[in-house]
Formats: C-alpha cells, structure tokens, sequence
C-alpha cells in the first residue's frame, strides 16, 4: 500500500505553479514591449513619416522596418540625412536623432532624420550582461517617457545563425561570425542578402532617392577604444570635418576628426561616400554602457554616465578620455552629437552655397550639455 | 532558416521534457524547499516555450 503525500505539499506544489504562470505573464507584458515600436511625438515641424519600407518594400511588416521623419524648411537648399540607432545600445545617437524629431526647426533646407536605423536591434538587449531592457527619461513635469534599451546588432530571431566568418558581400573582407548581424558592417548593403545587408541596403536607396548632400552617423564608443570623441570622414568630404571640428573647439568641444580607413569596408562613411553622392561623417561619443570594463551596467549608468571602474581605469591611463567622478552624462553626449550636426551643416552651407542649410532653433551647446535629455522630449497628450 | 526552425525545435521539446519533469516531481515532493526551487527550474522554460521562437 503506498503511503499517502501530505496534503501541505500539495497545496504548495499547486501554489508554486500558479507563481511559475503569474511570473510568465508579468514577464510577457515587458518583454512584448521589446516588440513595439516606441512611442516618438515628433514636432509640428516634421512635415512627412515614411517607413524604410516605402523605399525597399520587402521589408513591409518585418523588423527591418522603421519611421523616417522629414523636415522640410519650404524653403530652397541643401538636404541633410541624420541617422541614429544604427547601434542602439549607443543611447546618444538614438536620443541626438530624436530630439531633431521632436523639437528641431529649419530655416532652409531639409532635414531627414532616421532615428531607429536597426529596429530589429531594438528588440533585444544583452540579457547575460544585465543591461536594461528600457531606458526612462524625466519630462520634468512628473511625467517619464521611456524607450527601448535595445542592443548592438540584429535581433538572432531575424537571423540566425551567425556564421564562423562574416564575409562583407562586396569587398569580401573578412570579420568576425557575430558581425553578420552588426548594420554598420553591411553597406552599401545586398538587396537579397543577410538581414543587415537588406536594412542596409534600403538606407542606401534612402539616401540616393532622397538626393542626400550630407549624411551623418551617430554613434558611442568604448571608453577605452581610441576613435571616440571624434569625427569619422571620407576623405572626399575631409575639409568639411576638419572645419566644423575646429568651429566645434572654438566652443570648447574637444573633438578629432579621423579619415575613413579605406580598407575598413561595410560602414556609413565609408560606403555611403563610395556609392552615393552623399557627404558622409561618422561620430563617436563615449559610451559608458557599452565598454567591456564597465560595473553596474544600469539604466543609471546609460543615463548618468558615472563609472567607478572607468575613474579608476582612466586614473591608470587605460581610457582614450578623461574619465572623472562627474562620469559622462546623456545630456553631455547628446550635447556633443547635436553641435556636431549644426556645425557640420554650417560648414556644409559654406563650402556649398548653392545647397543653403540651417536650424532654427538649434540648442547651444553649453545649454543642451547641462539639460537633461528628457527635457527636449514632447510631452504626451 | 530550416536549421533554425529545426533546432529551436529541438530546444523547445527538451525545454517541454524539463518543465514536464520540474512539474512531475513537483507534485510527488515531500521537502518544501525542493519545491521551491522547482519554481526556479520551471519559470525559465515555461518562459523560453511560450515566448522565446
């Protein structure tokens, strides 16, 4: 006769599996966040939103796809493209592409600004490196608004798996298996290709079919990697960088200006430069949250920028920057991707006088480093 | 992408066999502690049926 199980291990074996489907719903509801595409309020002064997809129409209705906003002055001039979240983990260049979204007016020419390149990056983060999932932002009014933290490279769900080597499909340079899913490796990208080489690929026809003059890519880097702070140029535009860099340290912006290395192949500046028109610069802010020496790697650290590790790296001389308690805030970031646009477009504007551009109402940058971001953002209705 | 559908097929029925196996020894357990940690066992692979393709 087989002995009866207590009554009390029951009830709590029944309990339990109540808590394991409780715990699976309430993690459904943040997790299919990832999945949506965030909420962007953009300014009245945004005159048309496309999708990626009225330019390369497979990818309707996949990931791949994304909001493009442009702003039209009404008046005659030059055309400025602005892309960020080619690398969303990068949290500057996305933030830097929104607020032109939300807040930015032009007094001549026009203004296209991309500010989710990789979407289908968006929809993940790095779950074996704790890093947030969402990134909040104080309106200041009480109010947040908050935005998907996302990752660097294609979502593995939309492609998968990633190769032993990357080989990039023109050029047959060799990297990496994971860099198959990284956009920025994918230019001027494949029309029937890998995932990126797609996206890729439907930016470039972006920036053809819109007659882009001047493309710029924002971007973080690694405390520790030596091109940050800087300016990445082709060289057929090499004068344009090295002019807004100077104007840039006029106004106490410590920033480089590097050539794009030509055989570093399967990058905005690099191949965009190559196979359009287009005038192409890359720029790079520190990106606290992305280095590989980093601590906590929190909402706090994507927002506040402080880092006791990196203080204390930089103290040893291992950082490319100055690295100080005060750390490197979004505000600072985003203040220095936002005066690199406006002083690239200047110079543009002078250097070609037939192609006039210019902001309205542009925030300085003393002013937009020493707000915080959420400030610039619109507040929902 | 027949690989993938293949072995994420494959993940699925193992992650199947080990919620079945948690639950299994779930209900036949005598120590609440072992019960417990057949939370910590189940709640991932529930998750990763049901949500991670």
């Amino acid at each position: 006769m087989t002995k009866q199980q207590p009554k009390f291990n029951r009830v709590t074996a029944l309990v339990i599996s109540v808590l394991v489907a409780l715990a699976t719903v309430l993690g459904y509801t943040s997790f299919a966040r990832l999945w949506e595409h965030d909420i962007i309020i953009p300014s009245p002064h945004v005159t048309a939103i496309k999708w990626l997809s009225d330019y390369f129409p497979p990818l309707k209705d996949s990931a791949g796809d994304t909001r493009i906003f442009i702003i039209d002055s009404g008046e005659p001039g030059g055309t400025v493209s602005v892309m960020g979240g080619t690398h969303p983990d990068e949290t500057s260049g996305f933030m830097a592409a929104l607020i032109l979204v939300e807040k930015i007016q032009l007094t001549k020419g026009r203004l296209i600004v991309i500010p989710q390149c990789n979407n289908s990056a968006f929809t993940h983060s790095f779950p074996q490196e704790a890093t947030p999932q969402f990134i909040r932002h104080d309106l200041g009014n009480g109010q947040y608004r908050s935005f998907r933290g996302g990752a660097r490279g294609v979502n593995p769900i939309h492609y998968w798996p990633d190769p032993e080597v990357f080989s990039h499909y023109q050029t047959g340079q060799k990297l990496s298996g994971e860099e198959v899913r990284n956009l920025n490796r994918a230019y001027p990208g494949v029309e029937n290709g890998t995932f990126a080489e797609r996206v890729a690929f439907a930016l470039t026809k972006v920036i053809l079919e819109e007659k882009v003059d001047l493309n710029i890519d924002l971007h973080e880097a690694w405390p520790e990697y030596p091109f940050i702070n800087a300016m990445g140029a082709h060289q057929k535009n090499a004068d344009m960088a090295t002019l807004a860099a100077l104007e840039m340290r006029m106004e106490d912006v410590d920033i480089r200006v590097e050539m794009s290395p030509e055989k570093f192949r399967g990058l905005t500046y690099r191949e965009l430069g190559d196979y359009t028109p287009a005038w192409t610069v890359l720029a790079e802010t520190p990106g606290p949250g992305i280095g590989r020496i980093r601590g906590i790697t929190d909402e706090k650290l994507f927002v506040e920028g402080k880092d006791a590790f990196y203080v204390e790296a930089a103290r040893l001389g291992r950082t490319f920057i100055p690295y100080g308690e005060e750390g490197w805030p979004l505000n600072v970031r985003v203040a220095r991707h936002l005066t690199t646009v406006e002083s690239l477009c200047r110079v543009f504007s002078e250097l070609n006088p037939e192609k006039p551009f210019s902001f309205a109402n542009m925030p300085a940058y003393s002013e937009a480093a020493a707000t915080p971001v959420g400030r610039y953002l619109n507040v929902p209705q | 992408m027949p690989t993938y559908y293949f072995i994420m097929g494959a993940y699925n029925l193992l992650s199947l066999f080990i919620v079945a196996v948690a639950a299994y020894n779930l209900f036949r357990c005598k120590s609440f502690w072992e019960q417990v940690i057949a939370f910590f066992i189940m709640y991932p692979f529930v998750y990763r049926v049901l949500l991670i393709k």
